[in-house]
């Protein structure tokens, strides 16, 4: 079969863009925070052990003390949890944690409690990504929204450009501003057009998957949303509330070893732990696959049970189980981690230069609209600013989520306003200068705090590749400022 | 072994679709399908060491990752000369202005934008959770299994509003548009209903 994508009829090329240019005005602010957001939380487990360097971290723990660091913390709980979470160390997180619903606890690799988790960067960018820092149905939904918005602007995009194939290499970037990022857009949206509708597909089907559950229950479901999802992830079964021994962590994992050498025990899971009607399962790592795991109960004696059926059970539980790691590129390690941080920023700069086409447009067309224009930049070039400055708070001064929370909102929306109504004060330049600082400050503030303490890996590569990124926006700030050109529009490029 | 292979092979087969199209975009009198077919058919024989060296479903994606990242790599570098070359003395000709002007002005044009918004936010909502219904409720009562159907109205709600988005913000007249994103949503109620009274 011969393709022949250029002979696409015009009026439907024409339709496309009109549709493209519509939508893409309606997501790009928050599709583009999204986009970046995404970016960092793709590293979320490294962020996360960057802030607390001196957590102890392990290969392999023994049962006996995965064991003895859920009895620890269970035994000081003044109320039993209703969930309760034993984490073993894995490649990307190699650390022994036990946790609530509520707080996370980390112990030394004899099952000792050290230290209480306290990555409140981590977290917040968690609950800007999923939730938008919404509450969680409006948040996840209106996530939800922007992916099915971002999958819309993949589609259109794929139709609206005739020249796919033949120009799949081209990049002018000698050119007009206009040719430039119309370039930048189409080269790195068709190369990633993969990766941008699997996450846009993946975070759509995530995102709206409690406004489906609240609409489709009571339809096929007998109004019962708590057990919609049931059938992909098994029932949660409700016993007696009268205490009993906790279920045998040790006696499972030693079992659980014994019968599924090839796959990783990762997560412990408990419901109504130490009562008589708890249910336990092991969610098991599945390293060659593309799911995040599968679940394996246990009793209070630690005899296993069957498969949830995640990674061999229907196509549907398999599908589903692979829509986390498909997102967030959790199926691969590092490599597959770095990857993803590549793509997503490629996402970042098929949103920015996206607009700045418009832009571009309007301007050439004598329709320019300047505010909008600055507002742009302060979008583009405010957000790593305010990411950062929230990362220099979380150091620094509060570790309080909601502060750290209204920091960032108060400075994206505070940058934007100002770049609105002052022409000519946040230059492009300016904001990559601030962020460059602001991101040596934070490495250097995080050196000092931790100096002379034990570092991992990750915090080396989190802290080098923050410097690495306040030189090359430090770099292009400089080169901007000392020969600047047009601040307005291509100001706002990416 | 096999990471080798399919690396090698995914190499091979975007550098021959960079050929390809290149050549293509030359317009040459004999356009490169061999070529082209060769790059396309590498790429897919590459997907079978990927599989063997990743499993199955991620060696699968691992492999569509790294020929995105061999693209991305290789247009950067086509950027990268680019910026390196001495200034051309013809310049690029400057695209057609297609940005499409306002129809109307004033309340007209707000309405218009109004009416967009429904269909393309609340109505293509509903159209698509209307047409994931009817296929949860049809694929339930041809005998499939709970879970598999659950994943596909799970994903079918969100490919579908997109889909409707699309339509409804496309360049066509408003009627056509209300038609093109309004029945698939009243034929999937109406299935649903149909479907769900055989059912009872």
């Amino acid at each position: 079969m011969n393709l022949k994508w250029s002979r696409l009829p015009s009026g439907l090329v024409s339709s496309m863009l009109s549709g493209h240019l519509t939508l893409g005005l309606a997501a790009s602010i928050l599709l583009y925070i999204l986009c970046i957001t995404g970016t960092a939380m793709v590293f979320h487990e490294e962020f996360a052990r960057w802030e607390q360097p001196q957590v102890p971290e392990m290969d392999s723990v023994a049962p006996a003390a995965a064991a003895r660091a859920a009895q620890s913390v269970l035994s000081k709980l003044e109320k039993a949890p209703h969930h309760f979470y034993v984490g073993l160390p894995t490649p990307t997180n190699p650390r022994l944690w036990v946790a609530t619903s509520e707080r996370t606890w980390f112990a030394n690799s004899q099952g000792s409690i050290v230290d209480e988790a306290d990555h409140e960067w981590a977290h917040f960018l968690e609950k800007l990504h999923y939730y938008l820092t919404l509450p969680t149905l409006p948040g996840l939904t209106l996530v939800g929204i922007l992916g099915v918005l971002m999958a819309g602007l993949c589609l259109s995009g794929l139709l609206a450009h005739p020249r796919l194939f033949r120009d799949a290499f081209r990049l002018r970037l000698k050119s007009n501003q206009r040719l430039v990022q119309a370039d930048l857009h189409n080269r790195l949206s068709v190369w990633a057009f993969p990766f941008h509708l699997v996450i846009a597909l993946t975070g759509a089907a995530l995102g709206l998957s409690l406004l489906v559950a609240a609409v489709f229950a009571p339809v096929v479901n007998d109004g019962e949303t708590a057990t919609f999802f049931d059938p992909i992830f098994g029932s949660e079964v409700e016993g007696a509330d009268t205490p009993a021994p906790l279920a045998d962590i040790e006696a499972a994992l030693v079992n659980f070893e014994q019968a599924h050498p090839d796959v990783r025990a990762w997560v412990i899971t408990f419901h109504d732990p130490a009562t008589e009607g708890q249910s336990a399962e092991i969610l098991a790592y599945h390293s060659r696959r593309l799911i995040f795991g599968d679940y394996v109960g246990f009793d209070a004696a630690g005899k296993l049970g069957d498969w949830t059926g995640l990674s061999d059970g229907e196509i549907g539980q398999q599908v589903v189980a692979s829509l986390y790691p498909l997102h967030f590129g959790s199926f691969g390690g590092l490599p597959v981690k770095i990857l993803y941080g590549l793509l997503g920023l490629a996402a970042c700069v098929v949103v920015a230069s996206g607009l700045n086409i418009w832009l571009v447009k309007r301007r050439q067309s004598g329709r320019a609209v300047p505010a909008f224009e600055r507002a742009w930049t302060a979008t583009v070039w405010g957000a790593p600013l305010a990411l950062a400055a929230v990362a220099f708070a979380d150091l620094a001064i509060t570790r309080e989520l909601s502060w750290l929370i209204a920091l960032f909102w108060t400075l994206q929306l505070g940058l934007i306003a100002v770049a609105m109504t002052i022409p000519g004060l946040l230059l492009r330049s300016r904001l990559r200068l601030a962020t460059a600082v602001l991101l040596a400050v934070v490495v250097a503030w995080h050196a000092e705090r931790f100096a002379g303490g034990e570092a991992n890996a990750a915090a080396w590569g989190v802290s080098l590749a923050l410097l690495a990124a306040a030189g090359v926006l430090g770099w292009l700030g400089l080169k901007e400022s000392v020969a600047p050109g047009d601040d307005r529009v291509s100001g706002s490029g990416a | 072994m096999q990471l080798a292979l399919a690396i090698l092979l995914t190499v091979a087969g975007t550098l021959a679709l960079r050929l390809a199209w290149r050549r293509g975009r030359q317009q040459q009198a004999r356009p490169p399908v061999v070529l082209r077919w060769a790059g396309w058919m590498l790429l897919a024989a590459a997907l079978v060491p990927w599989a063997a060296t990743g499993g199955g479903d991620r060696g699968v994606a691992l492999g569509v990752g790294v020929v995105m990242l061999g693209g991305l790599a290789l247009v950067l570098l086509e950027g990268w000369r680019a910026w390196r070359a001495p200034a051309r003395r013809r310049r690029e000709r400057e695209p057609r202005n297609d940005l499409p002007r306002a129809p109307s002005r004033g309340i007209a044009l707000f309405l218009r934008r109004a009416w967009i918004f429904c269909l393309s936010g609340p109505l293509a909502l509903a159209a698509a959770l209307a047409v994931g219904l009817a296929l949860w409720v049809g694929l339930a009562r041809a005998g499939m299994h709970d879970a598999n159907v659950l994943a596909v109205a799970m994903l079918a709600v969100p490919v579908a509003w997109a889909v409707l988005a699309t339509l409804a913000t496309m360049e066509a007249g408003l009627g056509k548009r209300t038609l093109l994103v309004t029945a698939p949503g009243l034929l999937g109620a109406g299935a649903t209903l149909a479907l769900a009274g055989g059912l009872s």
